[in-house]
């Protein structure tokens, strides 16, 4: 799961994840999309840009 | 004291606050980041989680979703006058989601269900887990008011900051050019006679005197205001950027004047 | 906020303030700086984190109790006018 705030400046950036992954997947550019969102500051932006989501590998082993 | 409005939506403003000294500024700034007191969740309950994450992660993700906060209606629970927490300084909220065997949900900030319908999620899309099926999660929030300084869960603003207003002088310029050529922020152009700050940019300007280095015989000179301020300020969602300006100087107005009082008592 | 008077003479003081940081202190600092009764003021935090900021102010003669408490008196002034000129610029 995404952290719900960015480390450094406190934004809340969990809510753009969603939308993020699915026009990236769709083919647009992640630039162009975290701009639309208004995720700015490049402490935000690496956020998103660097994360990995595993929740769906490892949740079937609760 | 003069202020200048920029930039004002709910959640960010942009204001150019003049005719004041940096120490008010650098006070009003401190304030908007770690002293307005916001709601956070701050105890959680959890009666069943059957999830991959960990109680502890649950619900850390949980203390960092920003509530709708009403400034006057609670009191921070460490001035309160209750030990264990009372309707002034807490309020709880239920959560109970479970996934449909075979099906995937997603756990949403917005199932959070408060006892009062004023406070609830600032934004009611921000996922908390992903559960796969037949997974549950049932547990009750107990949020409380408090301070910034204490945990970022209670930081009510965010990247709060301010600069000084740019003052560009230019003087004797034999318009080579090469301080249009050297600014990277495109904030200088050639006029007839010298080179000119262009309409509306001076504000965009970084004081990274890149254009002072580039003139050969220091025709252009870049300072600072030293009174006037430009703030850039956003708000986590708990207030908006009207009210946690509003907020973070009646804050400042009574810490002074409980100094006042205490002294007045020696 | 809590005062502890650390030391106390007819023209300087020195007093904890306790649960309080720069926020408030440097303000408090400046406005006092401006009283020209005032020689010396200024505080001292000797950790971050885990110190309460002990302030000292040293005047001419005038009372020093009284010289912080017209500084905070200025210091609700200036709040107030804050308020007043910003709600003022949104009208």
């Amino acid at each position: 799961m995404l952290p719900v705030r960015c480390f450094t400046c406190g934004k809340v950036i969990a809510n753009s994840w969603e939308d993020y992954k699915r026009r990236v997947e769709q083919g647009e550019a992640p630039a162009a999309v975290l701009d639309d969102l208004g995720v700015t500051r490049y402490c935000c932006r690496r956020m998103i840009l660097a994360h990995v989501e595993l929740v769906d590998v490892v949740a079937p082993y609760q | 004291m003069d202020i200048d409005i920029l930039e004002l939506s709910d959640r960010s403003a942009r204001f150019i606050l003049s005719d004041v000294d940096a120490a008010f500024a650098n006070g009003l700034r401190r304030t908007m980041l770690a002293d307005v007191p916001t709601l956070a969740i701050d105890e959680v309950n959890i009666y069943n989680n059957t999830s991959v994450l960990y109680d502890e992660q649950v619900a850390l993700r949980l203390a960092l979703v920003p509530l709708l906060t009403s400034f006057d209606e609670f009191t921070p629970h460490e001035e309160c006058s209750c030990e264990e927490g009372c309707p002034a300084c807490t309020i709880s909220l239920t959560l109970s989601v479970e996934a449909p065997m075979g099906e995937e949900k997603t756990v949403y900030s917005g199932d959070l269900v408060s006892a009062d319908p004023k406070v609830k999620a600032a934004d009611s899309n921000i996922p908390v887990v992903k559960l796969k099926g037949g997974q549950q999660l049932v547990l009750e929030a107990i949020a409380k008011m408090g301070y910034g300084h204490d945990h970022a869960k209670w930081q009510a603003g965010v990247a709060c900051g301010y600069k000084n207003v740019p003052v560009i002088n230019i003087e004797g310029c034999d318009l080579c050019e090469k301080c249009v050529e050297a600014c990277p922020r495109d904030i200088l152009a050639l006029g007839e006679e010298s080179a000119e700050v262009v309409d509306d940019r001076l504000l965009n300007c970084s004081l990274c005197k890149q254009c002072v280095e580039a003139c050969g015989i220091d025709a252009i000179s870049v300072s600072e205001n030293d009174t006037s301020f430009i703030f850039t300020l956003e708000s986590d969602g708990s207030y908006s950027a009207e009210e946690l300006i509003i907020n973070a100087v009646n804050t400042i107005r009574t810490k002074a004047s409980t100094l006042d009082n205490i002294l007045g008592e020696l | 906020m809590e005062l502890k008077i650390i030391e106390k003479k007819d023209d300087e003081i020195k007093v904890e303030i306790k649960g309080e940081s720069h926020t408030l202190l440097n303000m408090l600092k400046h406005f006092l700086l401006e009283d020209e009764h005032v020689d010396i003021a200024s505080y001292d935090m000797l950790h971050v984190s885990i110190s309460e900021p002990v302030f000292y102010v040293r005047t001419d003669g005038k009372d020093p109790v009284q010289a912080i408490r017209d500084a905070a008196v200025k210091l609700t002034a200036e709040c107030d006018e804050f308020t007043g000129v910003f709600e003022k610029t949104l009208a």
